[in-house]
């Protein structure tokens, strides 16, 4: 039982964390939307509530930090910096990967530590990437014993120490200068202090601190992790402090313990700070507004979906034998019936469907962290993020579409410097639109980077054997051979350096899920890749064909046109093609291709298919009509037949199979 | 008559149910249903069995494997009937009398429904585990791996069938390699 919990607080843990993930990248564009600090902080909270519950600890502590560190900004005690966001993303992967159990490793101590010693001052503006996360602290013992006459330099030894605290953690004691038999005068400073101060800044920095003072009148040291090899210089100043100490080095350590206690009980801050007035600015959409969700899981979904399909067979058939009976009520009812389980079919199809949005906001990041590694700078626009398409297509155009922005970014944006000498905008912009066109969802992905260098394409093409070197290619030929399997291996096209998908495999995921790939490019322009989706996976409308008595569907939105054909015409002909708008187009026979005998009708159907203007004929005996096919898996026995994506269940309770175009236009491009 | 086997398979699976609840003996007398292929006669545990139906209505899959004969509606869910002639190489008879014997097949890999395409359900017989006795290896037609065992019965045998090898999925999903890459 706390298993299924369990599972149930890292599916809901998991969701959080994208969620974060968006909230942080609206962060970093409005740093000072206080409604989404109050997101991240309430996410924070509430994984560090569960994750005790559930046993994780490492998640626990780790959130712990985080939403302290949230609730001092909440608090307007630290301003959101570029690290905040940086180190939060970066807790928020490790976070990821506890809860995906492929956490190993101690970055999170790293990760916590450095919290813990930021929590006292602002996080200070440093240096950008360094190893983890680019923060990384050090301690500093300082000793300051301004002059005398520091006044009346104009120096105040206050501002010291206010930047002092500003710049990290820090704790500072007092010391009384040894009276030197004068009168002290009050305008005379008499005091040194001792600060012990963690920070982010190198020691040169914070030496800085120090400009206008002489170089006597302070000393810097930075205190290694190892306390055995203290300067000596220090030890000798300790010593000088307090001669009864035994050990310097202890000293220190205790010193740097009450440094993180310090900021221990800095941030214990009771919860009131919550109740401070939220503001919504209008320009940037609130997160969960109105979101009203439940979560319900995907086997339960699909198990409706089935219901429904039974209830749509079973609602035809009673119509189909209902109408046998001159019954007017009954037959009344039995419309109603049928349009009520119109009604709900497209409901529940409905909730299948969730926004593309979800799975872009994803590459938000991956688009920040990768154009941030590659020195490029890209302003990645969404455009349709609203459009709903089919839960299961969403997945499975995941890796094909990161695959694609990952080569965008790559190979296709250039460098800062290349943009502005090319006339370009230094700044590189991929776009990425989502759009209805009929029944399909369209994804299109438009870069104005280099484009793909068709040369090297076509240079390549040659040295592989797909194409002759005098052989005439359009640059549309070209692209396509980009999709073949085996033409990624090559690393002299910079579009396709492998890097696990190669774009054949892009294709070919899209294909499973009855989606298409197109590209264009155009040279120092960009490229711009478009992949046509169905909404919808388990219901559509088919053509009913009907071969050697067994019953075809076609996905009726592939169908452009039918009409009857005498046999002869058809039999006599070498080449296979019919005459179709003045254009040859090819044409198989099911009957051919399915090894049915042949049959006596002196007529034959021909069903014009069109896939993305690209035109093929099927030859099927008859035509049925229209069928709404609930799309019903084959199941493992059939996966090595590839002429069908499916079944369908008909009026009478008899299987009709779903014909895969895509694969009958491939064999056919093919030859 | 059919109705008749099909209603007793029940009664027994049921009892059998309650029997596994209250005794987990290995010595008890086991369920089985006993059909016949061509002329022989074969058994499977009705633990594996989901539903016996009529033959009907059958769609055939273009290039697929020999051994499958199609794929029926059951419940709902689309399930791929074996022709258990095919895979035995056991002649068929001239009037095929076609019941379909749905089986529920659970291994590591695969979690499938399959009908198989049987000559007649005699019926449900009960024996024992020990008096399943192995099969020569020589002598049948068939590979002698798909059998678990016989036992004797009624003055003939009854060949205890190992279905997860017979519906072994790897096999029954080849296709001719010429459509594949076509």
């Amino acid at each position: 039982m706390t298993d299924e919990f369990r599972t149930s607080f890292v599916e809901e843990a998991l969701e959080l964390l994208n969620q974060l993930e968006t909230d942080l990248l609206q962060l970093e564009e409005n740093p000072d939307n206080s409604c989404i600090i109050d997101s991240i902080f309430r996410i924070m909270h509430n994984l560090k509530g569960n994750a005790g519950m559930f046993g994780f600890e490492k998640v626990q502590n780790l959130t712990h930090e985080f939403e302290s560190l949230y609730d001092r900004i909440k608090a307007g005690k630290l301003k959101i910096t570029g690290e905040i966001i940086g180190v939060t993303l970066k807790g928020k992967d490790l976070l990821q990967a506890m809860l995906d159990n492929s956490y190993s490793g101690d970055e999170d101590v790293l990760v916590t530590a450095m919290l813990k010693q930021q929590f006292l001052g602002e996080i200070a503006p440093m240096e950008a990437a360094t190893e983890l996360s680019g923060i990384h602290t050090s301690n500093y013992a300082i000793l300051f014993s301004p002059d005398r006459n520091i006044f009346e330099r104009g120096l105040d030894p206050e501002k010291v120490l206010k930047e002092i605290n500003h710049a990290g953690n820090s704790h500072c004691k007092v010391h009384e200068k040894e009276a030197s038999g004068k009168q002290k005068h009050e305008k005379e400073c008499h005091t040194k202090w001792e600060i012990y101060l963690n920070t982010s800044l190198k020691i040169s920095e914070v030496e800085e601190i120090f400009m206008f003072y002489d170089q006597e009148e302070y000393c810097v040291f930075e205190i290694s992790n190892n306390l055995a090899c203290l300067d000596p210089r220090l030890e000798e100043l300790i010593t000088q402090l307090y001669p009864d100490k035994t050990s310097p080095a202890e000293y220190i350590t205790e010193q740097l313990e009450i440094l993180i206690d310090n900021s221990g009980q800095e941030y214990e801050k009771p919860e009131e700070t919550g109740s401070q007035s939220q503001t919504t600015p209008s320009d940037v959409s609130k997160p969960d507004a109105n979101n009203n969700t439940i979560h319900v899981s995907s086997l339960k979904l699909d198990e409706l979906m089935n219901l429904v399909s039974e209830l749509v067979i079973t609602a035809a058939s009673l119509e189909a034998h209902g109408s046998q009976f001159k019954d007017t009520r009954l037959n009344n009812s039995i419309e109603n019936l049928g349009k009520l389980t119109k009604k709900f079919r497209n409901n529940a199809l409905d909730l299948r469907l969730i926004p593309v949005g979800t799975l872009l906001n994803k590459f938000k990041r991956q688009v920040r962290d990768l154009s941030k590694s590659l020195g490029k700078s890209v302003n990645l626009i969404i455009d349709g993020q609203n459009i709903e398409i089919d839960k299961t297509i969403l997945k499975s155009i995941e890796n094909p579409l990161m695959h694609i922005i990952r080569n965008s970014i790559d190979h296709g944006i250039e460098s800062p410097e290349e943009r502005v000498q090319k006339g370009k905008k230094a700044e590189g912009q991929l776009k990425v639109s989502v759009f209805y066109s009929g029944a399909n969802v369209v994804i299109q992905i438009q870069d104005d980077g280099r484009g793909i260098n068709l040369d090297k394409v076509r240079e390549c093409a040659i040295k592989k054997g797909y194409i002759q070197s005098d052989q005439p290619t359009s640059n549309q030929e070209l692209l396509q051979l980009i999709l073949e399997p085996g033409f990624t291996t090559s690393d002299n096209v910079s579009i396709v350096s492998g890097r696990g998908v190669g774009m054949d495999v892009v294709r070919k995921e899209l294909n499973a899920v009855g989606g298409s790939i197109e590209i264009e490019t155009e040279k120092e322009l960009g490229t711009s890749i478009t992949l046509k989706l169905p909404t919808t996976l388990s219901i559509i409308d088919t053509l009913m064909i009907e071969v050697n008595n067994s019953p075809i569907l076609i996905p009726l939105l592939d169908v452009e046109y039918c009409y009857k054909e005498k046999r002869i015409n058809l039999a006599n002909q070498d080449n296979k093609f019919v005459k179709y708008k003045n254009n040859p187009v090819p044409f198989i026979s099911l009957r051919e291709k399915f090894k049915y005998s042949d049959h006596e009708n002196d007529s034959e159907m021909v069903i014009i298919i069109n896939k993305f203007d690209n035109r093929y004929a099927i030859i099927a005996d008859k035509l049925i009509g229209e069928h709404q096919a609930v799309i019903k898996p084959l199941g493992e026995l059939f996966v090595n037949q590839p002429y069908f994506s499916g079944g369908s269940i008909m009026v009478d309770g008899k299987l009709a199979l779903i014909l895969d175009t895509n694969f009958l236009f491939n064999q056919i491009a093919a030859n | 008559m059919h109705s008749f086997w099909i209603l007793i398979f029940y009664l027994t699976k049921l009892q059998q149910t309650e029997k596994i609840m209250e005794n987990s003996d290995i010595n008890r007398e086991n369920s089985y249903i006993n059909f016949k292929i061509g002329k022989e006669y074969f058994a499977i545990s009705v633990y594996k069995v989901l539903e016996i139906i009529q033959f009907e209505q059958i769609t055939q899959i273009p290039n697929s494997s020999d051994f499958i004969r199609g794929v029926i509606n059951f419940r709902g869910t689309i399930v791929p009937v074996i022709d258990m002639h095919k895979r035995f190489n056991i002649e068929k008879p001239e009037n095929e009398n076609r019941m379909v014997v749905v089986v529920d097949m659970q291994n590591k890999e695969y979690n499938v429904t399959m009908g198989l395409l049987v000559d007649q359900v005699v019926n449900v017989i009960e024996f024992n585990y020990k008096s399943i006795r192995s099969v020569p290896d020589l002598g049948i037609r068939y590979n002698p791996e798909f059998l678990e065992g016989f036992v004797e019965m009624d003055d003939h045998f009854i060949m205890i069938m190992n279905v997860d090898r017979v519906l072994s999925v790897s096999e029954l999903s080849a296709v001719d390699e010429e459509v594949r890459i076509a």
